[in-house]
């Protein structure tokens, strides 16, 4: 027994993905897998829940009340459900009406869902956020005589994503947990991994913990990162101090 | 090592029972762990009642035993699992019996059914031989046995979906070049289904393997196993398998026809 | 204070679409029924088929509510008594309940529910009886246990959120801490708890269909076996947009509830 056997299989558990160069390997792609969409998702759902903030307070009624719908489909609905509508009802229209070479990626379809379904708690957030912009800023930034885009850019959005940081914290970490719903379509994340790897080697308290273990990891490295962020952004006087 | 974490997990999770027979007959009821979506096989109606060639099966040995068949739907990838927890007393769920199942569950013998494994692909495809699998995306279905030594034998990339329906879904859509499953299963469906009729199976099937009911090892479930091979025997040995296989279609099994009669 | 008229428009506001969607429901599953289901099929296969699986779908359906509800009673509970440790005096205490709240809220539901299904036994026997523990009963365990950490946080914001007099008040009267929190602290926390508690309810129904990637037959499981069975590509949307807007009426009313219930609080306090 080499040295990784032994490590691996200490206690008598099985921990194939110490000593086994496929499971480990995978695991591993199965890790950065889930980095990886993790960030693609935050960005995009940050930028779309920012605009679709702003131009909520920006816009008039029918806006506001499409904006109002939209997070309320993606809050109200299983993203269960939502990512399998995604996938295989969206996927196989799509494949059908444009016939053979157009085929969207399942990861694809799983960073859709997950923009759209963060997207709406986003815009939830940033909403508060631009509304607790104190209107005395505007009206300065208006008297000094700056233009509308200016006003937005400078002003508005750090002061709005200042204020929204702490729930967007929160609905950063319900991102990294929800990339776990593409377990569901195939998408090769660590939820997905772990299970191949258990069902092949019937390890399956050995690969619960690593999970246990990877997402703890993710979003306490998360969560850290963001508190950093929030104590580089405190405005004196502001929040609790 | 294998059968150590096995037995680790059989013995913190198995319920104690002095004879699983005994208890069933107590009960009154047989629960059998089934798949709802493997037409004609096991699947359910809009009513959500499971119908099939295993169930007719399933019916007719709670017949024998003398108590009525209770019936949990399951998949590939949870079937053992929940014999092992005891959730169902026997596996009927096109369970292939292959060595290291054994290892874990028994296999009541003589089999029921005879399989092997192969793919499903659009009719245009590329793929002439096994070896064109090389580097290939693979539809499958998780807890499936050939998975793992497929995609590690082609190199092939094995996306495994929940059920055969989402596996095919996943094809239809061109996510993957083939579906990879048993070939008996992906032969019928072909043939009866009427959106698969512009795929084939391009391959010759390979790997034959054998189904089989599935109870837990041990001294508890050993009446249980011996009863039931009992009454799988006589299956064959009159020919009511073979007549239990003909109103869904399957009556052409190579493997049911050898065995018989006999 | 004001009392809730039953002519009260935001009431109305709050059950819109719950009444709209699930009439336009049971008015499908009628017209199938009395009609006859073969006979909707030839005018629409889609309606048909939907009107046909109905049952099946709201069985299933019913099975998430009473799954949320179970959880939901069970982890409300739980996470007062989670809540009321976490203000303990004992550091380690503290400690303890803080890394058990975080472990239950960053792990992703779909994870902690394998761990759960596939590390519990399906009955437990305990001297001579048999407890069943069955798939049903491990969901409602797993949330309660994740509902219990989201609650005992809200606790504990509202706790603190209470003026430190409430504790001293009760203190100098001679009563326990127990008693403190119980009969002073809570009740004045409980109109504040409540939008958030419905959050977090809403929340978890959202969450509850990943049941079905464990063998629960619940809507999604229906859902897969009905598109599965008519094996009709073009029926796919439709089957799962159908059971989408059964969730979105549902989780519309809590939803709304709490906007409502947020407002009352504000007017309370203003």
């Amino acid at each position: 027994m080499d040295l990784l056997e032994q490590i691996g299989t200490l206690g008598g558990f099985n921990y194939t993905i110490v000593y086994d160069s496929f499971d480990r390997a995978r695991f591993i792609r199965g890790i950065g897998f889930t980095v990886s969409l993790s960030l693609a998702c935050m960005v995009t759902s940050i930028v779309g829940g920012l605009v679709l903030a702003l131009l909520y307070h920006v816009r008039g009624r029918p806006t506001k009340m499409l904006i109002e719908f939209f997070v309320s489909v993606f809050r109200n609905t299983p993203p269960l459900v939502q990512i399998y509508f995604f996938f295989f009802g969206l996927g196989t229209f799509f494949a059908q009406t444009f016939g053979g070479g157009f085929v969207v990626s399942a990861t694809a379809w799983a960073m859709v869902s997950l923009t759209l379904f963060i997207g709406a708690l986003n815009t939830e957030c940033f909403r508060a956020g631009v509304q607790a912009v104190p209107e005395g800023y505007l009206e300065g930034a208006k008297a000094l005589g700056l233009r509308p885009w200016v006003i937005i850019w400078k002003i508005v959005i750090p002061l709005a994503v200042r204020a929204a940081l702490p729930s967007l914290t929160n609905n950063l970490v319900e991102l990294i947990k929800a990339t776990s719903y593409g377990y569901a379509i195939a998408v090769p994340e660590i939820l997905y991994v772990s299970h191949q790897i258990w069902a092949d080697e019937l390890n399956v308290i050995e690969m619960m913990s690593a999970l246990f273990v990877t997402y703890f990891l993710l979003i306490g490295g998360l969560i850290y990162l963001m508190r950093t962020l929030e104590q580089r952004m405190t405005l004196p006087g502001y929040g609790s101090n | 090592m294998l059968s150590a974490v096995a037995v680790l997990g059989m013995t913190s999770v198995a319920p104690a029972q002095a004879d699983k027979l005994a208890d069933i007959k107590k009960a009154g009821v047989v629960k059998f762990g089934v798949k709802a979506d493997i037409k004609p096989w096991a699947y359910v109606d809009s009513a959500g009642k499971h119908i099939g060639f295993e169930i007719d099966m399933a019916q007719h040995v709670a017949g024998k035993l003398g108590v009525k068949a209770d019936f949990t739907t399951v998949t590939s990838a949870n079937r053992i699992q929940y014999l092992q927890q005891g959730k169902i007393d026997v596996i009927l769920a096109t369970l292939s019996d292959t060595p290291k199942r054994r290892k874990i569950i028994k296999m009541v013998h003589p089999n029921y059914f005879g399989d092997a494994t192969n793919v499903l692909a659009p009719k245009g495809t590329k793929l002439k031989t096994w070896a064109d699998l090389k580097d290939s995306v693979l539809c499958g279905v998780q807890g499936s046995f050939y998975n793992k030594p497929f995609a590690k034998e082609y190199n092939a990339e094995v996306k495994a979906f929940k059920g055969p329906p989402e596996a095919i879904a996943a094809l239809k859509q061109g996510q993957c070049q083939a579906f990879l499953f048993s070939d008996q299963i992906l032969r019928i469906q072909q043939e009866t289904e009427a959106s698969l009729k512009d795929y084939v199976l391009p391959f010759e099937p390979r790997d034959s393997d054998l189904w089989a009911l599935g109870v837990n090892h041990g001294d508890k479930d050993a009446s249980l196993a011996k009863l039931l091979s009992g009454i799988v025997k006589d299956l064959h040995k009159s020919g009511k398998l073979l007549e239990m296989a003909k109103p869904h279609g399957l009556a052409g099994n190579p493997y049911l026809r050898a065995h018989a009669n006999k | 204070m004001n009392a809730i008229q039953p002519s009260d428009p935001s009431l109305w506001k709050i059950v819109r679409p719950a009444t709209f969607i699930f009439g336009a429901t049971a008015v499908l599953y009628l017209t199938g029924y009395i009609g006859g289901f073969d006979w909707l099929r030839s005018h629409s296969l889609m309606l048909g088929a939907l009107s046909e699986w109905t049952p099946s779908l709201a069985q299933g359906f019913l099975l998430d509510i009473w799954l949320t509800i179970a959880s939901g009673m069970i982890g409300t509970v739980l996470g007062v008594i989670i809540g009321y440790g976490s203000l303990s005096k004992s550091e380690y205490l503290r400690r303890v309940i803080w890394l058990c709240i975080q472990f239950l809220r960053n792990t992703p539901g779909l994870v902690f529910l394998f761990a759960v299904a596939f590390a519990t036994p399906y009955q437990f026997d305990i001297g001579g009886t048999t407890i069943p523990f069955p798939p049903e009963a491990k969901v409602i365990f797993c949330f309660s246990l994740k509902i219990s950490a989201n609650i005992a946080e809200i606790v504990r914001g509202a706790v603190n959120a209470t003026p430190v007099g409430q504790w001293e008040a009760g203190i100098t009267i001679g009563l326990s801490r127990f008693k403190i929190f119980r009969l002073i602290i809570l009740p004045q926390c409980l109109p504040r708890m409540v939008p958030p508690w419905m959050n977090i309810m809403a929340l978890f129904f959202s969450v509850v269909p990943i049941a079905s990637l464990i063998g629960i037959e619940d809507a999604v499981t229906y859902a897969g076996l009905a598109i599965s069975s008519e094996d009709t590509s073009t029926l796919i949307m439709p089957f799962y947009l159908y059971v989408l807007t059964w969730f979105f009426a549902t989780a519309y009313i809590l939803q709304e509830a709490t906007r409502f219930l947020e407002k009352r609080n504000e007017e309370k306090t203003s």
